[in-house]
């Protein structure tokens, strides 16, 4: 069973760099030891790009780096989200891991 | 922009001890702007007022930054149904821009931002947002020394990945609010940056985005941004 991270307690919109880094480091301390992170984006409408960079991006980048233990997915995440971590994922030519 | 200005005015000779009086304008229509975009700080508000989208509202931290984010799109797309579909274009302004000016443009002002809906002659809604921090020109130049020039410095700015952060991953806020701009919903929209002495306007229509820049009038402390989108018929 994955680790689960409910994106939507914090809100429908997710915005700046900060914030975001804030969320990151809480997302790797309580999923120590996890295989799997499922970033859950159920209920939330908009995300900046820096948001998207900082929190999926970065922690993408951390995973495939061996920086941190786990692999990362998304799910249930919006088109209009969708398109901006696939921006920031390319950016840093990452990729998230696919769920089946 | 105008807003922006005076309550940046009011708040810094303020911050500096001086007394600042106020009067508020006699013409109906201005007193109602004056108050619907909180221009005097101390003075008592009106929330009546649908345009203002969010009045001038001083922000210091990245949770202040995100509700400012958050309330304009809600306001947009829920309340004001006519320019709805230029919500997540706002959204994205507001969210990157605020974001830049508290990355580079600490102050112990904070900075500021409103957000007005304009009706006429077109549809449009204009964002500002300013602090009084560094400045565009200054920040670029810690990575990029060799632009001397403040209106080209900020016309660099602009581009993909150019930041004075020394990260590879930044510097991409600029171009992200230009893209989430186009949408059927937009007609044309235009940014004006002031900072320092520089002045660089961007005008978008119909996906082309054209980059002029121009000899500032006067130095400016920090940066000054307006950023007008005006909603297609």
């Amino acid at each position: 069973m994955p680790y689960s991270y409910a994106l939507a307690q914090h809100g429908t919109t997710l915005a700046t760099r900060p914030f975001a880094e804030r969320l990151r480091k809480e997302v790797v301390w309580e999923a120590d030891g996890q295989k799997l992170v499922e970033l859950d984006f159920s209920g939330v409408l908009s995300a900046s790009h820096s948001f998207a960079d900082e929190f999926v991006a970065q922690m993408a980048e951390e995973s495939q780096e061996g920086e941190i233990g786990f692999r990362v997915a998304v799910t249930n995440v919006s088109p209009n989200v969708e398109a901006r971590i696939t921006k920031a994922l390319d950016l840093r030519a990452v990729r998230l891991f696919e769920l089946a | 922009m105008f807003a922006v200005r005076l309550r940046v005015f009011v708040e810094w000779h303020r911050h500096e001890e001086r007394v600042v009086e106020i009067v508020p304008p006699d013409h109906p229509d201005a007193r109602q702007v004056f108050l619907a975009m909180q221009i005097d700080p101390v003075a008592s508000s009106i929330d009546d007022d649908e345009d203002a989208i969010l009045p001038v509202t001083r922000f210091d931290d990245d949770t202040m930054a995100e509700d400012a984010a958050r309330r304009s799109k809600e306001i947009l797309e829920y309340q004001l149904t006519d320019i709805s579909g230029l919500g997540e274009a706002v959204f994205a302004a507001v969210a990157e821009l605020c974001d830049n000016a508290l990355d580079h443009g600490r102050n112990a002002l904070g900075a500021y931002v409103a957000i007005r809906r304009v009706t006429a002659p077109r549809r449009q809604v204009s964002v500002a947002i300013s602090d009084l921090g560094q400045g565009i020109p200054e920040h670029i130049r810690q990575r990029y020394p060799e632009w001397s020039d403040d209106g080209y410095a900020i016309a660099h700015a602009l581009e993909p990945h150019v930041t004075g952060t020394g990260n590879p991953h930044r510097g991409i806020g600029f171009s992200d609010v230009f893209e989430a701009a186009l949408t059927k919903s937009l007609h044309a929209a235009r940014m004006d940056i002031h900072s320092a002495n520089g002045f660089c306007r961007v005008q978008v229509v119909q996906e082309q985005r054209k980059i002029e820049v121009f000899p500032a009038a006067r130095f400016r402390r920090g940066a000054w941004i307006a950023y007008d989108l005006v909603a297609a018929e």
